[in-house]
């Protein structure tokens, strides 16, 4: 079983927390165990450091990924 | 009738010899002087009129020498000032010249830099509208997304890293 931190935006109960370890493990084909904190700047989704791997599925990476899409396009379109 | 004029002809020859007499006295002591009198008042004045002629000749000469110096100096001042007037002339052009390479240099850099703060007011503009564009997603996804949401998320996430592990 590895030991893995869990960030979510919100707030997660038993049965939330659990739904999430499960599409972890599936994927990692590990069993995992979250230990959850609470960040809400993640504004939406998770991120998982398990075993010094880091997985950021946080809508703050994305709206980042998302901004810095726009300023390439500006930069370009100018 | 002679006698009664009282005129003895015997007394004829006396009075034509004091007559001879008299005019060659008188021509001695009279006329010569006189004639070498005049002659030298007239040495003399033509003297003076000669001298008085050379005068006038050297006073035209020199007049004539004077215009001729007047003429020239004018006629190089002229020259002088001709010159001068083509110089200050080329100047004037010179320094318009300069003048409006100036003014274009200085217009060509008003209007770069003008160009240039018009680049960077749109950047900042656009980069304001790309934050706020974001901040207000950021909003909105804040309150709409739901745990399911964060679920599918998290699979779309798995399987997007297997799609690139493929590639």
């Amino acid at each position: 079983m590895s030991h893995a931190i869990l960030r979510s935006a919100a707030v997660l109960d038993a049965k939330q927390l659990a739904d999430v370890e499960t599409i972890f493990s599936t994927r990692l084909k590990q069993e995992i165990k979250f230990e959850l904190m609470l960040d809400p700047s993640l504004v939406g989704g998770f991120v998982a450091l398990i075993d010094g791997k880091l997985y950021d599925i946080s809508l703050a990476a994305q709206l980042a990924e998302l901004k810095k899409n726009l300023t390439k396009i500006k930069m370009e379109g100018n | 009738m002679l006698e009664q004029l009282n005129l003895h002809l015997e007394d004829i020859p006396l009075h034509i010899l004091n007559m001879i007499i008299l005019f060659v006295i008188l021509r001695q002591l009279l006329y010569k002087p006189v004639r070498k009198f005049m002659a030298e008042r007239k040495a003399r004045l033509d003297a003076s009129l000669t001298e008085a002629e050379e005068a006038q000749q050297q006073a035209e000469r020199l007049r004539t020498e004077y215009e001729n110096r007047i003429a020239a100096a004018e006629e190089t001042a002229r020259e002088r000032a001709v010159e001068i007037t083509a110089a200050a002339n080329e100047a004037a052009k010179s320094m318009k010249d300069s003048a409006l390479e100036e003014s274009a240099a200085l217009l060509r850099k008003a209007r770069e830099a003008a160009a240039q703060e018009h680049s960077k007011a749109l950047a900042n503009v656009q980069g304001d509208v790309v934050d706020i564009s974001v901040a207000i997603a950021q909003q909105i996804l804040r309150r709409e997304v739901c745990h399911e949401d964060a679920l599918k998320l998290t699979e779309s996430y798995f399987a997007a890293l297997a799609q690139g592990e493929k590639d």
